[in-house]
């Protein structure tokens, strides 16, 4: 381009503008009286028209007559909402869809496997309430039987005696529940904490399973102290006793010991029904000696076995009996606060502002731990929904401008 | 009545302002996908799946900007899609019908091959200006374009076009696409 058209008002652009029909109308009025003297610019003018010219060569067939005008497209069911035609509200539902399903289905495979591998004690309790024949064999043979194979006939013959009687079980009618508890007390006037603790467990009808009090009025006493408390009394007793002083610990707990009983019940039933049958076979004193002496050994060891067995249950009945109480009371100390020098509280602080850094340290790491798996998991899913979105939209022609 | 109008019918659902519409740009949207599209049935294909967009999204025309920058704008978004499609077929994505109707072959071909060699922005803001007939303002707002920047790639198309057309003549054409 020439140094002169540069400069040149109207420029070459604006002459296109005005032959192309555009520009404002007071600028069109004074470029068209500027080209009927410039020549110059009519020469601009006459090479745009030109190429116009040149490009207006290239013709096309006309439309075909198959070229009509088309129908609306029949959809074949009809969405209540009409956002859902649009293809990128589309791609967005069916990708919100997709992951919501993924989200309700892990859901219900975590139920399902956690509902398949713990059952309520209530189940618990429902399913296992009776002893199984398995069971009571086994219990028979541990109380009196299992006598060895090279036993006197007569012996043998009380093998089949061994096997116990389901009506002689003794099943309690309630559940048998051992009650424990556990009671930490602070008590700023420890004076006279003992005579406490002692009436309230006379009063619950208790009694003191044993009691130490250790310190004194210059140190810091204590006092420590298992009770045992009627199971009816233990609710009205734990209430009495907390307020002995402030409370720092509180914490119950309960084992049920019925099935526990029920089979103490049924090895004795089999070993007394076993302790009997070797006293009558003794009273009749038929074998030989070595018979009868293994006769009487055996009974031996059957009553031990008996006294064993009564001495558990009698141990887990008054276990039932009387819940248990361990209480710890403390004195409450006051010390006195003695000065820290500028030093010490410099050191300190530091000391806790390390410990706090390495505090929320450990802590965004243990956050990355958990959740980090589950954030790249949703992340690539999510990744990947956009991506289907995206072309789905890149494939569909685009309704919009 | 205006084509403002009658996009305001069509979006209102009427049926004989769609046709009439239809007849006004039919032979335009057709034009204008035949010199970009080397297949005649993919051409007609392509200027119905326009018409078929504008009737079903007519709601969404905003009277922002022309009718004609709508129709069009859809008829770019059709076009793309079929670009992309073809990219995968690597189909080339202008040809000349060898039965043009009035220039001789040699001529189109001459400007055919003169268009190729501009930029891909540059021909089709060149195009639209000389073969759709529309205005800056409506090229800048079917191509998302500032209008100035139109105005100079316009300026720009045109004198590269030139350049081409000057440095190749018909018969320089037909001699080298007798020797292909």
């Amino acid at each position: 381009m020439r140094a002169v058209e540069r400069h040149h008002s109207p420029t070459p652009e604006d002459i296109m503008e005005y032959l192309d029909g555009e520009g404002a109308a007071p600028a069109r009025e004074a470029i068209a009286a500027h080209l009927a003297t410039c020549a110059d610019c009519q020469a601009i003018a006459a090479s745009q028209r030109e190429i116009s010219a040149h490009a207006h060569a290239w013709t096309v067939d006309r439309a075909p007559v198959s070229l009509t005008a088309p129908e609306p497209r029949k959809t074949l069911w009809a969405l209540p909402l009409g956002w859902l035609r649009q293809p990128r509200m589309a791609a967005l539902t069916f990708s919100a869809v997709g992951v919501t399903a993924i989200l309700v289905l892990m859901t219900a495979v975590s139920v399902k496997r956690t509902g398949s591998a713990g059952k309520t004690p209530v189940d618990v309790l429902a399913t296992e309430s009776a002893i199984s024949p398995a069971a009571r064999r086994e219990v028979g043979k541990g109380a009196g039987g299992g006598l060895p194979e090279t036993a006197a006939p007569q012996v043998f013959a009380l093998k089949g005696a061994q096997q116990p009687a389901p009506e002689s079980v003794a099943t309690p009618r309630t559940p048998a529940i051992i009650r424990t508890a556990t009671l930490r007390l602070i008590a700023k006037d420890f004076g006279g904490k003992r005579e406490n603790v002692e009436a309230l467990v006379t009063a619950a009808n208790g009694f003191i399973d044993k009691l130490t009090v250790t310190g004194d009025a210059s140190t810091q006493r204590q006092l420590m102290a298992r009770l045992r408390i009627p199971g009816d009394r233990l609710a009205d007793t734990l209430s009495r006793l907390r307020g002995l002083g402030a409370v720092v610990e509180d914490t119950q707990g309960s084992d049920d010991v019925t099935d526990q009983i029920v089979d103490l019940d049924a090895r004795i039933t089999n070993a007394r029904a076993t302790e009997k049958r070797l006293a009558e076979i003794l009273q009749n004193r038929t074998g030989r000696l070595s018979d009868v002496l293994e006769v009487e050994r055996e009974l031996s060891r059957v009553r031990l076995d008996i006294e064993r067995l009564d001495g558990e249950k009698t141990g887990l009945a008054r276990r039932v009996s009387y819940a248990t109480i361990d209480l710890n009371i403390t004195e409450e100390r006051k010390t006195a606060e003695s000065p820290l020098t500028l030093g010490t509280r410099i050191r300190l602080a530091a000391l806790d502002g390390i410990e706090n850094v390495l505090d929320t340290v450990l802590g965004l790491v243990l956050f990355a731990l958990r959740a980090g798996p589950s954030l790249v998991f949703w992340g690539v899913l999510l990744t990947l929904a956009w991506l289907a979105g995206r072309r789905i939209l890149r494939l569909k022609p685009e309704a919009t401008r | 009545m205006t084509d403002e109008n009658l996009m305001l019918d069509i979006r209102g659902g009427s049926r004989p302002a769609f046709e009439t519409f239809f007849g006004r740009y039919r032979e335009l949207i057709w034009r204008f996908f035949r010199r970009r599209t080397a297949d005649p049935a993919r051409a007609e294909e392509l200027a119905q799946d326009t018409f078929v967009a504008v009737l079903e999204g007519a709601k969404r025309y905003d009277q922002r900007g022309t009718a004609r920058a709508f129709l069009f704008g859809v008829a770019y978004n059709v076009l793309n899609a079929e670009r992309r499609r073809a990219a995968f077929r690597r189909t080339e994505p202008l040809d000349v019908d060898p039965a043009s109707r009035d220039a001789s072959p040699d001529d189109a071909i001459w400007v055919r091959d003169a268009l190729l060699t501009l930029d891909e922005a540059d021909r089709e803001i060149l195009m639209l200006r000389e073969y759709e007939q529309l205005s800056y303002q409506e090229i800048a707002d079917v191509r998302g374009t500032p209008l100035n920047t139109v105005r100079s790639q316009l300026f720009r198309a045109r004198a590269t076009l030139k350049t081409a057309l000057e440095s190749t003549t018909p018969q320089a054409v037909r001699t080298n696409h007798a020797r292909r």
